[in-house]
């Protein structure tokens, strides 16, 4: 078992020299923390978990006005552990809210975005917002009498602007009211656009993280020096 | 320096100990993913596949009787000795059991007062939906119903 976990290994380093990239990343020396400074981790899981449980929707779910509803209905009811896939997408976007308003509290409360971290704490916002935009679309699609009228109320909103806003309530709506055209923009927006959006920001999230070196508290800097 | 997170367990204990633990839930959650990709056969369509009989002279001619059809309420009218009708009971507004009403000649909802023809062709009242039909016929002297 340990010679063929050897040959794979040599066999990779020898030709994209990964023991070096690990040694680099294992031997990273890695600050003590409190569990305040979990909860980006924690979101990021949340977010792999909504991709996962999405993904598993996305078999049973059809998003049309006829079988939305049904669909959903099957899932819940009919599919084994349905049930299951479907309460944890819906609880981890829930969580997932909760989470980021944790990290971006503490970020915020330790004044953890300031030179040089501004752009990470600007895509941290971006990534808020798409997480948002998750929740309104996401709220429509099982196609019930609450996702139906939460969404009129919610593209009102944007109504209320002078001028532009009745064009901006009929481009999101895709019409005069909510209807088929409706619920394909948002299923579209929701498993294709948002998901490719985040990921890209997260990954650029992470990486300069990666690049400055997690913000540490005050106190952890000046125990070091003694 | 004073280290309160000192470690007390080996990396390699650690790593096995994470190891085992991802294999645990990994496994649990693999069951869960077999189940749920798996194609289940709905308990609706077993049922449907059977059909129900019941003796032609149950039911006297212009009058109707309700019985349950692959889990669901079915209301039959005898029309005359050689024509029978079953259409789904529930009523598609908020689901009470429709009565057929043989002086007007259609189904009518005693919750709110929707009206259903034979073909379970919605004719009056809030339901958004005809009834569904299923398939009736006589054969010999028994009304078979799907």
């Amino acid at each position: 078992m340990k010679k063929i976990f050897e040959i794979i290994f040599n066999f990779l380093d020898t030709r994209l020299g990964i023991k070096e990239v690990l040694e680099k990343d294992l031997c990273k020396r890695v600050p003590i923390l409190n569990w305040t400074y979990y909860f980006g981790g924690v979101s990021a899981s949340l977010f792999m978990l909504q991709l996962l449980t999405g993904i598993l929707l996305f078999i049973y779910y059809q998003p049309t006005t006829e079988e939305a509803y049904n669909s959903v209905m099957n899932i819940t009811s009919n599919i084994p552990f349905g049930w299951l896939i479907r309460g944890m997408h819906v609880w981890g976007a829930h969580l997932m809210i909760v989470a980021i308003f944790c990290h971006m509290s503490r970020i915020f409360f330790q004044a953890s975005y300031k030179n040089p971290r501004e752009i990470n704490w600007m895509i941290g916002v971006l990534l808020l917002l798409c997480t948002l935009t998750f929740s309104f679309t996401g709220y429509l699609l099982p196609w019930t009498q609450l996702s139906y009228w939460a969404t009129t109320v919610g593209t009102e909103v944007p109504g209320s602007v002078p001028i532009v806003g009745e064009y901006i309530k009929i481009l999101i709506r895709g019409g005069e009211s909510i209807s088929q055209i409706t619920l394909s923009r948002f299923f579209v927006i929701h498993v294709t656009v948002l998901p490719l959006v985040v990921l890209i920001l997260v990954i650029t999230h992470l990486g300069i993280v990666r690049l400055l070196g997690i913000s540490e508290p005050v106190s952890n800097l000046s125990s070091e020096g003694e | 320096m004073n280290n309160q997170y000192s470690i007390n367990r080996s990396r390699r204990g650690f790593i096995k100990q994470l190891a085992a633990s991802f294999f645990l839930l990994g496994s649990g959650f693999f069951y869960v993913l077999i189940r749920y990709l798996v194609p289940v056969k709905k308990k609706e369509s077993l049922l449907a596949d059977k059909t129900i009989s019941i003796p032609l002279s149950d039911i006297e001619t212009g009058l109707s009787q309700t019985l349950r059809f692959a889990g669901k309420p079915v209301v039959v009218v005898k029309v005359s000795s050689s024509e029978v009708y079953a259409v789904s009971a529930a009523c598609t507004h908020l689901g009470c059991i429709v009565k057929w009403n043989n002086i007007e000649k259609q189904f009518i909802c005693p919750c709110h007062g929707a009206k259903f023809a034979l073909s379970g062709k919605v004719l009056d009242g809030p339901a958004p939906k005809p009834l569904p039909v299923f398939p009736a016929k006589v054969v010999g002297d028994k009304i078979v119903i799907g």
